[in-house]
């Protein structure tokens, strides 16, 4: 299997009246295989949403690094190049209840991106999206109707059917469960993990909720304040974390089981500003293990394991 | 019910002097902090009316945590602001049942409390932490004088300074005196999760409503609340009434659990009895559908079907028409509370005794 997007060493700073940025992504790469699920998990602010639209282009120019989409550069593609290019990469929103136009009715708006790049013939269009919409778990007859009427569930739907209609390769999900009931998002988690079976789509997963990550994807990267700090597939990762910050993170997670009372490892104060990350390792004002190297050094991005990456002094040698 | 028992409700709510004798009442068993008994909430709207909570009854024992879980809409939150009479008057209402809250020396009905007795309850024998620290904070006003305002009102004349910051460092915020200045964009939202928690338990209060207290936060910082939150609670030996859809937050903190579904109480049991003998299908739905770190599975559980229309309620038992296992007894009118033990009752077809004599299903 190739890869079908390669991320090098992504940066993007935002710049702050009077001076200095708020480095919202800084130096993050890595790679996802056609057909795989790649997760995104850290806490709100570490970037992760930024890092998902910096790959679409859709938070303006980037400020170093490379996005290789099917083995072109996303940056360096001229407006046009770029438009043939949207179809093929989409993106899922977290609020289903504002990234829906409320003065369209869903039939418009799922169609509307797909009579626009003209992916379907026109007689067709209809039938097209009818079939959408059924595999979505959409009747037919909401065509008519408007956002409003609908529940998060639903809405979420109607998303993913706009995205699947423009038959993509990779979509995007930017946290598409967080704001839906448990019993809900297990309908959408489904739906997800059938269509990339069906389509064989590529997913870059966005989310806090590591049980969830855990269940659809099949590597997973965790990012504090910008950066990387560990990368593996998902069951080495969830048997195994290296990272002190994987592993707090982990012991965070309440497990729905009352004989499981918690061993956490609770994280002191919360997530440094992002204008002015902390010297060497960004972790080291949280971390438990912080040794002096750590204040210094950056630590390096080192393979521990096979396909097991980690940013960390302690597997330094 | 009509728009002039609503009038005639609001009425009552607004008066002046009512006789104690009206809204002072005996608790059932003095052990308990809070007792709900048949609580009929309803909303009057244009549409029809809804039942919010539809005969709601569980107690809360002094010292512990009962944790109220179910979906959204279920009704949950309008039981909980119920309790507090925060309800979105003059639509939402009580219309019946009884609320009955432990003072110690005397119980009040608040069922049946006039507003103006309310409002010396409120925020000193019971308070409240909502779920948006964001909003539910003033913005224009600093934390300092925002923790002294409920200070003020309930405890004694002039609130120091020093007794504000003394609760910021009770809620382990170190800066107490910096935060004390500070105005609430200046905060984070676990530091403004911990000011709202400063602030509910300044006047030392018998009961705290805990509605979503951390579903707006981060894991680590959902993970520093909760601490805070047990501890406190040990501490100050309120009882604490949390209401959460979060499985995994009610595993580790509650002592009872109530499992709410479309304004009815369908299970309530202790945590061990509902998280390993659930009875009720859509218990354990709730619990199938949640995937767990460690515990692949191929394909989630999920529950077919939605919440039924809560202004038209069905006369048969409101999960049948999503239930995998109902029964023909099922088409009957709602099913009665079965009690499986001293503490565990479910209400539904599939525990009758006669049908299967352990009433017991696979759990997961």
């Amino acid at each position: 299997m190739e890869n079908i997007l390669v991320v090098e060493n992504l940066k993007k700073y935002f710049p702050i009246k009077g001076g200095g940025a708020v480095k919202a992504v800084d130096g993050v790469s890595f790679s996802i295989r056609r057909g795989t699920a790649m997760g995104l998990v850290g806490e709100s602010g570490c970037g992760k949403t930024t890092t998902g639209r910096m790959i679409l282009r859709l938070s303006g120019e980037k400020t170093g690094g490379n996005v290789v989409f099917n083995g072109r550069e996303i940056y360096s593609l001229s407006k046009s190049q770029l438009r043939h290019l949207r179809p093929k990469m989409q993106i899922i929103y977290q609020d289903p209840f504002s990234s829906l136009s409320p003065r369209m009715p869903v039939g418009e708006i799922i169609t509307e991106a797909v009579r626009e790049h003209k992916l379907v013939e026109k007689r067709a269009l209809d039938g097209y999206i009818d079939t959408i919409m059924e595999r979505c778990g959409l009747q037919p007859f909401h065509k008519n109707r408007y956002p409003h009427e609908f529940s998060g569930g639903q809405r979420q739907r109607i998303c993913i059917a706009r995205a699947l209609a423009l038959k993509p390769e990779f979509i995007v999900c930017d946290e598409p469960v967080s704001a839906l009931d448990v019993s809900v998002q297990a309908q959408i988690i489904n739906l997800l993990k059938e269509l990339q079976r069906q389509e064989n789509l590529t997913y870059l997963f966005i989310s806090h909720d590591l049980s969830v990550v855990e269940h659809i994807t099949d590597t997973v990267g965790v990012m504090y304040l910008g950066s990387l700090v560990e990368y593996a597939p998902t069951q080495k990762l969830f048997a195994k974390p290296l990272h002190p910050y994987t592993k707090a993170l982990f012991s965070a997670i309440p497990i729905p089981d009352p004989a499981h009372k918690m061993q956490r490892v609770v994280l002191q104060g919360s997530l440094p500003s992002p204008a002015d990350p902390p010297s060497g390792c960004k972790f080291h004002t949280r971390c438990p293990h912080a040794m002096d190297v750590c204040t210094q050094n950056h630590p390096a991005w080192l393979e521990v394991e096979p396909g097991h990456f980690c940013a960390c002094h302690l597997y330094c040698k | 019910m009509t728009r002039k028992e609503q009038m005639l409700l609001e009425k009552r709510r607004l008066a002046k002097k009512v006789p104690q004798s009206q809204y002072l009442t005996q608790m059932r068993d003095s052990r308990n902090a809070l007792e709900i008994e048949e609580l009929r909430t309803c909303f009057f709207t244009d549409a029809g009316v809804v039942q919010a909570s539809d005969g709601v009854s569980f107690d809360v024992p002094m010292g512990k945590t009962v944790a109220v879980v179910g979906e959204s809409g279920c009704g949950k939150s309008a039981m909980g602001l119920s309790v507090m009479q925060l309800l979105q008057r003059p639509q939402g209402q009580v219309v019946g049942g009884a609320i009955r809250l432990n003072l110690g020396d005397c119980a009040y009905d608040i069922a049946k409390t006039p507003e103006n007795v309310m409002e010396k309850l409120r925020g000193k024998a019971v308070s409240m932490i909502f779920q948006e620290p964001m909003t539910a904070l003033n913005p224009v006003m600093t934390i300092g004088k925002q923790l002294q305002e409920v200070l003020e009102l309930h405890e004694k004349k002039r609130a120091t300074k020093r007794h504000a910051i003394k609760l910021l460092d009770m809620v382990g915020i170190a800066n107490g005196k910096g935060v004390y200045e500070m105005y609430p964009h200046n905060l984070s939202g676990g530091m403004r999760q911990r000011v709202m928690i400063a602030m509910a338990l300044s006047c030392n209060p018998k009961l705290v409503i805990a509605d979503e207290p951390t579903t707006a936060l981060d894991v680590t910082v959902q993970a520093q609340i909760l601490e805070l939150l047990k501890s406190l609670k040990d501490k100050l030996g309120s009882a604490v009434l949390l209401i959460t859809h979060d499985l995994g937050v009610v595993a580790e903190m509650a002592d009872f659990v109530v499992v709410m579904y479309a304004g009815r109480v369908v299970e309530q049991g202790t945590v061990e009895e509902i998280f390993y003998q659930a009875a009720h299908p859509y218990t354990i739905g709730l619990m199938k559908s949640k995937p767990v770190v460690g515990r692949p599975v191929e394909s989630l559980y999920t529950i077919g079907g939605k919440v039924p229309n809560p202004i038209n309620m069905p006369d048969y038992c409101y999960f049948r028409d999503r239930c995998d296992t109902k029964t023909e007894d099922c088409d009957g009118q709602y099913p009665a509370q079965i009690q499986l033990s001293d503490t565990h009752i479910v209400s539904c077809y599939r525990a009758f005794p006669r049908e299967d004599a352990d009433g017991k299903h696979s759990g997961s």
